[in-house]
C-alpha cells in the first residue's frame, strides 16, 4: 500500500478539479439541426440555415421545385415530378436525414454541427 | 521533488489526451444507381478519400447501367438471350449478380425472384415516372401462368440460358446492396477503415464515426420522424423495404413496388421489413423476401438466407422483431415499446 502524502492528496484534488474545468473547456458541438443544404444535380450544394422561416424556389432539370424551412423543420411543396414523392415523405427536421427529388435532381440534407443520426435508413 | 513529478505527469497526460483528436470526416454525395449515395469516410487522407469517392461513383454509375432493368444495356441484352432458350456466354458485368440470385433465391423459396421482370413491368415499376393504373386481373393471371423463376437460368461456367421466354430480369432487390458491400470493400482495400455508404437510404458501414460507433436513424414507416436508431458494428449494413419508397394510388388503395411472385399483386401484410447483415446483398435481397413473407412466414426464410436481425412493421403499426434485433435497436420516446413483438427466427 502506498503511503499518501500532504502533497500528493494536493495533487489528486488538483487533477480531479481539472476534469470538470477540461470538460467546460472543450468545444461540444449541438446535434440539433442547424442547417440544410441544397443540392441541384452534380452542382455544389447551396446552404441555408434552419433557424428561420423561408420558401426557396429550386430550378432543377424539369422546373421549380419549391422548398418550405419553418420551425426547425424542412419539406418539399411543390415539386414539377409526377409521383411528388419528395413531397409526400412530409417535414423533416433530423440531421443525417435526406429529401430527394430524383426526376428533378434536386436534393435536401439536414445538417447539425454534428450530426446525431450519421445516416437515416428508409 | 515526487510532487512535481506526478503533477507533470498528470498534466503531460491531459495534453496527450487533448491531441486525440479524431479524424476529419469527409463527406461526398452524388445522384448514381438512380438515387442520391452519401459517401462519408473518416481520414486525415482528404486526397485519398476524395479519388476513393470518385472512383465509387464512378463504379455505381457502371454498374447502374450494366444492371438496368428497362433501359438498353448489358442486363437487358441478357434477358434477351435468356428469353431465346439458346446458350451464351454471359457478360462478365451480370455474371457473378446472376448466380448470387440464384442462391437467395432458392434459399428464399422462391420469395426473391429477380426475373419477373415482365410482373413488375406490367405494374407500371419500370419506368422512371410512377404509373396512374394497376393492371388488369387477366393480364396478372396470363403472367403468372407461365411465371419465370431466376432459377430457371441454367449456368455453366461463363455460359447461361434461359428455360422461360418470358424470362426478364430485374435486379432492383439486390443491385444497391450488392454494389454498396462491393463499394465498402473498395475503400478497406485502400487502407480507408471508416465510413459508412448510404444509397437511398439504405446503409453499410465500416468502422466508426470517431468518437462513436456509424449511428442510424429508422424512419418511422407510418409517417414523419425517426422509430428507433441503431449502432452499426465494425462492417455491416442495414437495409429496410417498405411499401412507402415508390407507390401509387388507385381508387383509395394504395399499390406499391414490391411485388408477391406468388399472386401477382404488391405483398400486402406488412408496411415495412428492416434487415442487419454484414453482407449488403443479402440484406437487400432478404428485406424484400421477408416483406413478402410476412409476419406468419418470415421466420423460416430469415433461417434459410441467414438473417438473424430483422424488425418488421405490420399493417396494424405492430413492432415484430428477432430477439437479436431487439437487443440492438434503440427506440425514440414516441414508440410504444409495450406493442413491440418479440419472437425468434
Amino acid at each position: 500500500m502506498i503511503e499518501m502524502k500532504p502533497g500528493d492528496w494536493l495533487v489528486l484534488i488538483f487533477s480531479l478539479l481539472l476534469i470538470p474545468l477540461s470538460w467546460s473547456l472543450i468545444d461540444h458541438p449541438s446535434a440539433e439541426t442547424s442547417a440544410i443544404e441544397i443540392t441541384v444535380a452534380d452542382a455544389s450544394p447551396t446552404t441555408y440555415s434552419i433557424k428561420q422561416q423561408t420558401q426557396i424556389n429550386v430550378a432543377g432539370e424539369l422546373g421549380h421545385s419549391v422548398i418550405e424551412i419553418r420551425d426547425g423543420k424542412v419539406r418539399f411543396t411543390n415539386s414539377p415530378c409526377s409521383g411528388k414523392v419528395c413531397i409526400l415523405s412530409g417535414w423533416h427536421q433530423h440531421s443525417g436525414d435526406h429529401i430527394v427529388c430524383l426526376p428533378n435532381r434536386v436534393s435536401i440534407s439536414l445538417l447539425a454541427e454534428q450530426d446525431r443520426f450519421d445516416g437515416i435508413n428508409f | 521533488m515526487r510532487c512535481l513529478q506526478t503533477s507533470l505527469f498528470i498534466l503531460a497526460l491531459v495534453v496527450l489526451l487533448a491531441a486525440c483528436e479524431k479524424q476529419n470526416l469527409n463527406r461526398y454525395q452524388s445522384f448514381a444507381f438512380g438515387t442520391l449515395i452519401e459517401i462519408k469516410i473518416r481520414s486525415d487522407d482528404k486526397a485519398l478519400a476524395d479519388r476513393a469517392s470518385a472512383s465509387l461513383f464512378s463504379d455505381f454509375d457502371e454498374m447502374h447501367s450494366d444492371w438496368h432493368a428497362w433501359e438498353a444495356g448489358k442486363l437487358t441484352q441478357t434477358s434477351a438471350m435468356l428469353a431465346t432458350g439458346e446458350w451464351f456466354t454471359a457478360d462478365k458485368a451480370v455474371q457473378d449478380i446472376i448466380k448470387l440470385s440464384k442462391q437467395y433465391s432458392l434459399r428464399s423459396n422462391g420469395l426473391f425472384n429477380p426475373a419477373i421482370g415482365e410482373l413488375i413491368q406490367a405494374w407500371g415499376f419500370q419506368a422512371s415516372e410512377l404509373p396512374r393504373l394497376p393492371p388488369t386481373e387477366a393480364k396478372i393471371d396470363s403472367l403468372l401462368a407461365d411465371l419465370p423463376a431466376v432459377l430457371d437460368i441454367d449456368i455453366d461456367g461463363d455460359k447461361m440460358r434461359g428455360r422461360n421466354p418470358h424470362l426478364k430480369l430485374d435486379l432492383g432487390a439486390i443491385a444497391k446492396g450488392y454494389a454498396v458491400s462491393a463499394g465498402i470493400n473498395k475503400l478497406r482495400d485502400q487502407g480507408l477503415n471508416h465510413a459508412l455508404i448510404n444509397a437511398g437510404g439504405d446503409l453499410c458501414g465500416i468502422g466508426n464515426q470517431g468518437e462513436r460507433p456509424w449511428r442510424i436513424g429508422i424512419r418511422n414507416p407510418s409517417g414523419e420522424g425517426i422509430m428507433a436508431s441503431i449502432e452499426l458494428e465494425n462492417e455491416e449494413c442495414v437495409f429496410t423495404s417498405g411499401d412507402y419508397e415508390r407507390y401509387y394510388n388507385h381508387n383509395g388503395k394504395r399499390y406499391h413496388h414490391i411485388i408477391d411472385p406468388r399472386s401477382g399483386y404488391p405483398a400486402d401484410k406488412v408496411t415495412s421489413v428492416t434487415v442487419l447483415h454484414l453482407d449488403g446483398a443479402i440484406a437487400d435481397a432478404a428485406s424484400t423476401a421477408l416483406f413478402i413473407a410476412g409476419p406468419d412466414g418470415w421466420q423460416e426464410i430469415a433461417k434459410k438466407m441467414g438473417v438473424r436481425d430483422v424488425m418488421m412493421v405490420d399493417k396494424q403499426g405492430r413492432i415484430i422483431m428477432s430477439p437479436s434485433m431487439h437487443k440492438r435497436i434503440k427506440f425514440e420516446p414516441a414508440v410504444d415499446e409495450t406493442s413491440v413483438i418479440i419472437t425468434d427466427p
